[in-house]
């Protein structure tokens, strides 16, 4: 029941699509010679309730409109197709030369009104050929075996005569022919050097159209068709291509009733060779981006990552799609800068890229694979891909989203593992770069000066100078100053001590008590005084002890000075008359004088 | 009428101060900043404008050479770094910089090894810039002095001993570092040393366009200029080799 149904509903179907998809083709050549009688066509889908062809006015109608239809049915594998086609044929002679348009024939099926396309015809004059053949068909023409070259040539065309590196040139090989032609012997292809070429994909059986060719007609056939690469600049040549054509001729040899009667038609071999075609390459420009692989045309392109989580040594995949239309099999895959830490592996590279005319497009996927050793977020940053517009005829970087990656610690590799350390990596260094600009700036100072050079430099060594020389002097002097007056009395101390001591012996021989223990006194004290250069007012016995002990004086003679002092004051109030007593002290204060005299001089030399 | 010429004055004073205003440092400040924001076009003429004014100092030879290294203009980054190098001998960074950019450069020419205690002086004298070397000696000196008055005046032995000691060896600290600041001035202010510019330049055997071509040198070498001789010049390059180039092919350091 339900298969039935569905039998039911599949027909129906069926039905209504071909309702849907009638169409109305017309054709006629687009070339014909003037006086010449061609066929015009309207091709249905489907069986019209109603036609109405356009008005003919340019062209005489010969005959028509005659009806034909057909009916295929065709089961492939139990799918039933059902294709009915109607077809109204004019037959119509060109009577008047240029160009002419048959307007849309109207046609009503089922209800619905459907066009077709309108056509437009050229009508040139006929060649010497066509008249001759048409006034004597049977008087000479040119012989079969000479062909002209202009009767049948091949020829490579491209749609381009100057292109960049890496912009798609399509270039076609077709064969032009006046005669009609039985078949194809052996073909050399165009080996294209400096291309990358690629087919396209043509019809098994070459069709033939008809071309006006400065006003004389050919028909036409596309043999191959190839999309170029090319892939350096300069001048690149397509090598010939090389076609051996058996051709229809009329017969030279036999003259026999028999062949007039079938037409003298026989098979002739010629070698056609298509003239070279060049095509100027031009260098991309230099300005090209980093990120630029080759790619020429215009893309699109997205990345994703299969994962954002994962834990460690565990794969994650990037998937780069490269999506658009140039020389995408060309073009390199792009970096991807994947974070330290990660292990990378060789990019997996797969396209699915389709040629047709004009250009290749398609889709290009890139797979990198890396395995993160360590732990942490990571992000792996935008993809660049830079490729040359052709249409802005500059380069044009696109960039993806950047990538997050959380990668976790991988616990199961540690359980069970005693991890004892870590294992010591070396600092790894990823790029090579300046370091950076310094951003404090030391005192900008005019070119070529320099400290060294300075008048202040130098002026500064000269003040130095003078200060030196000038402390020199000034302390020199005060030095010489203070040191002149005791120097005279250090030097002249032992003289006058000397005087005073033979003023103090004449006093002894004179019995003068008083006046000896006062030279002696005087002696000594004044010479302590000079030697140790103290002013007579500061002058005491304490200082004088202290003095004396500084300069290295013993112990002992300190105490005889301060004896022999003592002596003679007390003497000065209360004089003791004992010759023999003034006697001793009077030896005593020479030979401390002489001794003081000794150990002084030298200390003197000791000091400063 | 008066006042009129007086407005004027103000007005070409204004013009002039605003045009003074330009203070070198504020270029260089505006120029740091378009360096850090990737503007190196920008900066560069910002930092030649400073140059331009005829003052200079290390860091911003140093900083100009990071800018043309960034736009790829090798020949004009080492010439730079070669500037701020003279400059400040001791500087890691300008080192560093001037090393990875000589690596961007075609021609490699093995140095000849110098005799080892000039080295060991060149690299003493390094140590300091000149300037850093004049107020060593200036420093030195003025101890020197102080130190010979102590010796002279002083009483004591012991203070005596010690400054004269001291006072030789400072001596010749002063020597030495004024020796040393006179001839990194005059390093800097001879220039006798030069960066080829020129994509690509032969050295010929003679000063003329029909000399024999001896050897090629490429943009961005450094070559020691010998002596000039109308619109040639002798070059000695760092292997002993010497040959003759254009002027218009280098730059002076």
């Amino acid at each position: 029941m339900i298969r039935k149904l569905l039998i039911i509903a599949l027909v129906f179907i069926s039905s209504v699509t071909l309702a849907q998809n009638v169409t109305i083709e017309a054709y006629a050549p687009n070339v014909v010679e003037l006086g010449e009688q061609f066929r015009l066509t309207y091709t249905l889908t489907a069986r019209p309730s109603s036609f109405n062809p356009p008005s003919i006015a340019d062209f005489d109608v010969i005959a028509g409109p005659s009806t034909s239809s057909n009916t295929s049915i065709e089961m492939i594998n139990g799918k039933v197709t059902q294709t009915q086609t109607y077809t109204y044929t004019y037959i119509l002679e060109a009577t008047k030369e240029g160009k002419f348009s048959i307007d849309a024939a109207e046609a009503t099926v089922n209800g619905n009104k459907i066009k077709s396309n309108a056509l437009s015809i050229e009508v040139v004059k006929a060649s010497a050929n066509t008249r001759q053949n048409n006034q004597q068909s049977t008087k000479q023409q040119a012989s079969g075996a000479d062909l002209p070259n202009d009767e049948l040539f091949v020829a490579i065309e491209t749609n381009k005569k100057s292109a960049y590196v890496g912009e798609p040139i399509e270039a076609t090989i077709k064969i032009y022919t006046r005669v009609g032609i039985a078949g194809f012997e052996e073909a050399k292809f165009p080996t294209f050097d400096g291309f990358w070429s690629q087919e396209i994909a043509t019809e098994q059986n070459i069709s033939f159209e008809r071309v006006n060719v400065n006003g004389k007609i050919y028909n036409v056939g596309t043999i191959r068709k190839y999309l170029l690469f090319p892939q350096k600049s300069s001048k690149l040549e397509i090598n010939p291509f090389e076609l051996v054509v058996v051709y229809q001729g009329r017969s030279t040899r036999s003259q026999s009733i028999f062949d007039e009667f079938f037409g003298g038609v026989e098979n002739y071999r010629k070698r056609l060779v298509s003239k070279p075609v060049s095509v100027n390459i031009r260098q991309l420009p230099d300005n090209a981006p980093e990120s630029f692989v080759g790619a020429v045309g215009a893309y699109k392109i997205e990345a994703t990552t299969d994962k954002t989580k994962l834990k460690t040594n565990e794969a994650v995949t990037v998937k780069l799609k490269i999506t658009g239309s140039g020389n995408l099999k060309l073009a390199g895959a792009p970096k991807v800068e994947f974070p330290a830490g990660f292990e990378l592996f060789d990019p997996k590279e797969s396209d699915n890229i389709n040629t047709t005319a004009n250009n290749s497009s398609g889709t290009k996927t890139i797979e990198y694979i890396a395995i993160p050793r360590s732990a942490g977020s990571f992000e792996i940053p935008p993809v660049e891909f830079t490729y040359f517009d052709l249409n802005k005829e500059s380069y044009v970087t696109l960039r993806s989203k950047a990538m997050p990656i959380e990668v976790l610690v991988d616990s199961s590799a540690a359980s069970g593992v005693m991890i004892t350390g870590y294992s010591k990596e070396d600092v790894k260094f990823i790029g090579k770069d300046i370091r950076f600009i310094k951003t404090s700036h030391s005192k900008l100072r005019p070119i070529n000066s320099f400290v060294v050079t300075s008048g202040i430099y130098i002026f500064i060594y000269i003040i130095l100078i003078i200060a030196f020389l000038a402390f020199w002097y000034l302390y020199s002097k005060h030095r010489e100053q203070m040191t002149d007056l005791s120097i005279v009395r250090t030097r002249k101390a032992n003289k006058t001590a000397q005087k005073r001591l033979k003023e103090a012996s004449i006093m002894l021989n004179q019995d003068n008590a008083e006046k000896f223990y006062e030279e002696i006194h005087k002696a000594l004290w004044g010479y302590t005084a000079d030697k140790l250069s103290i002013p007579i007012a500061n002058l005491n016995s304490d200082r004088v002890k202290e003095e004396l002990a500084k300069r290295g004086v013993d112990n002992v003679d300190i105490e005889e000075f301060i004896r022999i002092i003592d002596v003679c004051e007390f003497a000065r109030f209360a004089p003791d008359k004992e010759h023999s007593q003034m006697d001793a002290l009077y030896e005593a204060t020479y030979t401390l004088i002489s001794k003081f005299e000794q150990t002084l001089g030298k200390a003197k030399s000791n000091l400063w | 009428m008066t006042k009129r010429i007086f407005i004027t004055f103000t007005l070409i004073g204004a013009t002039l101060g605003s045009l003074l205003a330009q203070k070198p440092q504020m270029l260089i400040d505006k120029a740091d900043k378009l360096y850090t924001e990737g503007k190196y076009q920008d900066a560069i003429s910002n930092y030649e404008a400073v140059v331009g004014q005829g003052l200079q100092n290390a860091e911003l030879y140093y900083n100009l050479g990071n800018a043309y290294f960034k736009i790829k203009n090798i020949p004009a980054a080492i010439i730079n770094y070669e500037r701020a190098h003279l400059l400040n001998p001791d500087d890691e960074d300008i080192k560093f910089n001037l090393d990875l950019a000589r690596t961007y450069t075609v021609d490699k020419i093995e140095v000849l090894p110098e005799f080892f205690l000039v080295s060991f002086i060149k690299g003493f004298r390094n140590w300091f810039s000149s300037n850093s070397w004049a107020y060593i000696a200036i420093f030195s000196f003025a101890l020197v002095l102080a130190l010979v008055l102590f010796f002279w005046f002083s009483r004591s032995f012991e203070i005596r001993r010690y400054a004269f000691g001291v006072a030789v060896f400072l001596s010749v600290i002063f020597v030495v570092s004024l020796v040393f600041s006179i001839s990194q001035k005059n390093q800097v202010v001879k220039r006798s040393s030069a960066v080829i510019f020129a994509p690509v330049v032969s050295a010929k055997s003679s000063p003329d366009e029909s000399g024999k071509d001896l050897f090629i040198l490429h943009a961005g070498t450094k070559v020691e200029l010998v002596r000039p001789v109308g619109e040639w010049c002798e070059v000695k390059l760092a292997d002993g080799n010497k040959g003759w180039i254009p002027k218009t092919s280098f730059q002076k350091i």
